[in-house]
């Protein structure tokens, strides 16, 4: 089981959780917050995370763009492993690329977004009544009685 | 680095996101439209630029990679974010 979290200002309080992020080119990079979001297809590292790892996506190859409320951008792509607590899992990382200054401003504050491909992998519990955020192994959902 | 010491990496990075989360209020009204930096429960840098703020980390011998960042917004915009790719 991995543990998440629930964290920001009071009122507005979203599911995190962590992982290490290796790339095959350079090792371990560094740690990574993760929100959760069911409705991403792909795991997205967030323009700020890019920055802090030292990870220039105009030498990455060009991924599918994205679209969502506000518009369609451009993305590159980056094969990786996520280690979430002891489950490495890998993927292949999305990396906004926005062309503009003013758009490079406004995705400052989007976090890095732990998509479908990997939740996949997990049942998910997040309940915010109790502060639960959990990503079950098969073995820990199929053991519950649920419908 | 063996499992322990990555777990441990990784239990130090979200106490340091519980920091942040805890003392939100306090960090916004001193740290306002900035990207901050926690290390061991401490802010150890804040810029507008988070080019700046990885420079500023380097500077102090800091693995900016091993510091948990946040980009602490004074809008109360909603987070809707990208979802589909479209090929």
């Amino acid at each position: 089981m991995i543990r998440g979290y629930f964290e920001g200002p009071p009122g507005r309080r979203r599911p995190f959780v962590t992982a290490r992020l290796e790339l095959a080119t350079r090792g371990p990079v560094g740690e990574v917050e993760f929100l959760i979001d069911t409705g991403a297809e792909s795991t997205i590292l967030g323009p700020v995370d890019a920055l802090w790892l030292r990870i220039d996506t105009r030498l990455l190859p060009t991924g599918p763009r994205t679209v969502g409320i506000g518009g369609r951008i451009a993305t590159t792509r980056l094969e990786a492993r996520l280690r979430l607590g002891d489950r490495p899992i890998s993927t292949v990382l999305r990396l906004l690329a926005p062309r503009s200054r003013r758009q490079q401003q406004a995705l400052l504050s989007l976090p890095s977004l732990l998509g479908r491909d990997v939740l996949r992998h997990f049942a998910l519990v997040v309940e915010e009544r109790t502060d639960r955020v959990l990503l079950l192994d098969p073995d820990e959902a199929d053991a519950l009685s649920l419908p | 680095m063996n499992k322990v010491e990555i777990q441990a990496d990784l239990a130090r990075f979200e106490a340091d996101a519980h920091y942040v989360g805890k003392h939100w209020d306090e960090l916004l009204a001193k740290y306002p439209d900035h990207c901050v930096a926690v290390y061991n429960q401490q802010v150890v840098g804040a810029a507008k630029d988070p080019r700046e703020l990885v420079e500023q980390l380097e500077r102090k011998g800091l693995d900016p990679g091993r510091v948990y960042r946040k980009w602490l917004s004074t809008s109360e915009d909603l987070l809707i974010v990208p979802a589909l790719s479209t090929g």
